[in-house]
């Protein structure tokens, strides 16, 4: 398990590993993936050229989809979803200083030389810290495969399949039943 | 049954404290109601998704709304955490515990005396015997349901044989059982609250491997929510109040507990007379309760007289070792039937009492089969990687980790001593979302408890490097950890109202008709998850009150 890692370099502290913050309770009923995005085309784009690095099929798998899911509600609205934009921008950024190319239209091994300088804690720039926004990433890639299909990954269940896993092994249901989990009070 | 109506026995809390009173008490005849902070489940919310289960620890409050906080330095300033909730829910933590019911052991009630006393720990001995409890483990293991085998564990103490035959186990078991015996060690089949045949109207657990963390959809898990609870309301006495939070407990002009105030599922404040009030919120937040219950007659809070209120704070400390196995070779060893099935089930307490430990009083070890989280089996080998596995390399191994291998894995539960540093007190500089300050976990490890903890991760090593064939890795994951939702000792039980909080039938020594059932009663942790004991406890304490409730004492 993690223990707590600051990412936003003197910002914010957030809890990782063993379930990240809050007891999820928000919601209405139906699915919960839904098409809108909490980022600008270019930002998502980028994101799912990452995230295919990170598991190479993780887009057709719905990992963008899930990672929109999330990032649109507590607690990760507020300060990750900024770190992932954040993110976005410095992996662009990168990208056109050394390839004069948008991350997303570079080759394979290019987009994983600038991946590394994050997995390894390279960048340095203030208010930000690459490693922290690399390993949300990779955690929100690993739950977007395996997740429940519901929150958008995990497409028709094919992240399941991958790994060998068979339906008594996620009980899908309907989530109606857990939006009335909060506490009304 | 109106809500502003007096009844005999208010139950705060319907988890392993609570349901066994408001179950005895309901078919006496009396009128009981429960209250409870989370809400009334049913099967259908019981689905294996990790996200909102694990992931997002859907059990427990919003950190934001409703956080304990925590510091190990009594110099700094505590952060706020959702280390130390146990969930919030009808049931309470049995609805998503494992259930490994193991007993205590009579080391566990008279470690005072054995040891002399340890320097650095307010260790002290139960007022009570193993003798006197043995026949509520009985009545326990009956009324819920809980799997073993009999005879086979030399250090079990016993008087009935299991209601229920041992749960199926996967064939590596096997293996495990070789290995201790050839260290001179005891294995024995686990003992489980999970139905192993049909029990009534439940089936048998369908081994699907999601206890720990989930809500058990198939009512195999003998939680009181599908066990306990159910038949207190068929009686027609017990009414359970879902989504109430109790803001206080007030006594009447004699001193006696006498009501309560809660907020209601509308969030309307709500006034409710008992003649007894037995509370069991969880160790940290029943020492809460108390504490905010201030009043002229009880001004530094209900029953702390002796300023023991919130002392002497104990959880469980926390040692892991993993063996990655490789599945083929297993099943060379040990045939193929039986390798999907979910549970190791295995567990050794020669460390129990070990005076070779330096320190003697150790505890369990727990031999089981990795989660079958897949999250968290893709993010263990990312972690341990220290993130450096993506690309390819990681789905490759991803693939090996899920098909190939086979992770056997043991816990230990070991015993944590009480200290004068650790303690729950009111946290005067962080409030919840109504207001009210909350609690504040002051955490202090003892050094023997710690130094044991890790002495038996040491020896799990061992038992799993003699295992044949030989893993591909082996490795510690925790030494000497606490586990927060373990939690005992905030209202230990005692004759003396000096040293003391409650008296030996749990009941407090200052107010008359207030019993404290969760874990709070315990003045040592045990070496085992104290789940069994709290729920055997609960189980004495309400024949206690029922014998009063029958003779008109309340």
């Amino acid at each position: 398990m993690i223990s707590r890692r600051a990412w936003l370099a003197g910002t914010v502290s957030i809890a990782a590993g063993a379930g990240l913050v809050g007891w999820w309770g928000a919601g209405s009923s139906g699915s919960f993936a839904t098409p809108s995005s909490p980022f600008a085309a270019t930002e998502r784009q980028t994101l799912a050229a990452a995230v295919e690095r990170i598991f190479p099929g993780a887009v057709e798998l719905g990992v963008p989809e899930y990672i929109d899911t999330w990032l649109k509600v507590r607690p990760f609205s507020g300060a990750v979803a900024r770190g992932f934009k954040r993110g976005a921008s410095h992996l662009e950024r990168l990208a056109r200083e050394t390839h004069q190319a948008a991350f997303a239209a570079l080759s394979g091994e290019q987009q994983d030389k600038i991946l590394e300088q994050f997995e390894r804690g390279e960048l340095k720039v203030p208010n930000f810290t690459g490693r922290g926004f690399f390993q949300y990433l990779v955690q929100f890639t690993l739950e977007g495969l395996f997740s429940d299909p519901k929150y958008g990954g995990n497409r028709d269940g094919k992240g399941f399949e991958l790994i060998g896993r068979h339906a008594c092994h996620w009980a899908p249901s309907s989530i109606s039943s857990r939006s009335e989990a909060g506490l009304p009070y | 049954m109106s809500k502003t109506d007096e009844v005999d026995v208010i139950v705060i809390g319907s988890g392993a404290g609570g349901a066994p009173v408001a179950l005895t008490l309901a078919e006496a005849g009396a009128s009981v109601v429960v209250l409870e902070k989370g809400p009334y489940y049913t099967l259908s919310d019981f689905v294996h998704d990790e996200v909102s289960i694990v992931r997002r620890d859907f059990w427990v409050p919003w950190v934001e709304d409703d956080p304990h906080t925590l510091r190990d330095n009594p110099k700094q300033r505590a952060t706020p955490t959702r280390d130390g909730w146990t969930s919030q829910c009808v049931g309470g933590a049995t609805v998503h515990m494992s259930g490994f019911f193991y007993r205590m052991k009579p080391e566990d009630l008279s470690l005072a005396t054995l040891t002399g006393g340890i320097a650095g720990s307010t260790v002290a001995d139960w007022p009570i015997t193993l003798e006197e409890l043995l026949p509520y483990y009985d009545v326990m293991e009956s009324r819920i349901g809980v799997s073993g085998q009999d005879g086979i564990n030399p250090y079990e103490h016993r008087l009935k044989p299991f209601p229920l035959p041992a749960l199926r186990a996967h064939p590596a078991a096997k293996l495990v059982d070789e290995a201790a015996k050839s260290l001179g060690l005891h294995s024995f089949p686990s003992p489980r609250a999970i139905a192993s045949t049909n029990v009534g109207s439940r089936p048998p657990c369908n081994l699907c491997g999601f206890c720990g963390d989930y809500g058990c959809e198939n009512h195999s898990k003998s939680s009181t929510l599908a066990t306990l609870l159910p038949r207190a309301e068929r009686t027609g006495h017990c009414e359970i109040r879902a989504k109430c939070m109790v803001n206080r407990i007030g006594t009447d002009d004699r001193g006696r507990a006498r009501f309560v105030e809660y907020l209601d599922a509308d969030g309307r404040l709500q006034r409710l007379n008992g003649r007894a009030i037995v509370l069991a919120a969880s160790a940290i937040e029943s020492a809460r309760l108390l504490l905010l219950s201030q009043s002229n007659t009880f001004p530094d809070g209900l029953g702390n007289g002796s300023g023991l209120v919130g002392r002497n704070l104990t959880f469980s400390t926390l040692g892991k070792g993993t063996g990655v196995f490789s599945r083929d070779a297993v099943m060379m060893k040990v045939g193929h039937s039986g390798m999907e099935l979910p549970f190791l089930q295995r567990s050794i307490q020669d460390d129990y009492w070990n005076p070779e430990l330096g320190f003697p009083k150790g505890g369990t070890y727990n031999f089981i089969l990795s989660h079958p989280n897949p999250i968290y089996g893709a993010l263990r080998l990312v972690e341990r990687s220290n993130f450096s596995l993506w690309g390819e390399a990681l789905k490759t191994r991803l693939k090996s980790y899920f098909h190939d291998e086979l992770w056997l894995e043991f816990e230990v539960f070991g015993e944590f001593l009480p200290t004068p540093g650790c303690f729950v007190d009111l946290d005067s500089q962080t409030r919840d979302r109504w207001g009210h300050p909350v609690a504040r976990i002051n955490l202090a490890h003892h050094a023997a408890s710690d130094r044991n903890s890790s002495k038996m991760v040491d020896r799990g090593l061992e038992v799993l490097r003699a295992i044949e064939p030989a893993a591909l890795d082996i490795y510690a994951t925790a030494r000497a950890g606490t586990t927060y939702h373990l939690q005992h000792g905030t209202c230990r039980f005692g004759h003396d109202p000096a040293t003391s909080v409650l008296d030996p039938s749990c009941q407090s020594h200052e107010v008359p008709n207030l019993y404290v059932t969760d874990g709070s009663f315990m003045p040592t942790s045990g070496g085992v998850p104290a789940t069994a004991t709290i729920l055997a406890n609960s189980f004495r304490v309400a024949d206690l009150i029922k014998a009063r409730f029958l003779r008109r004492e309340l």
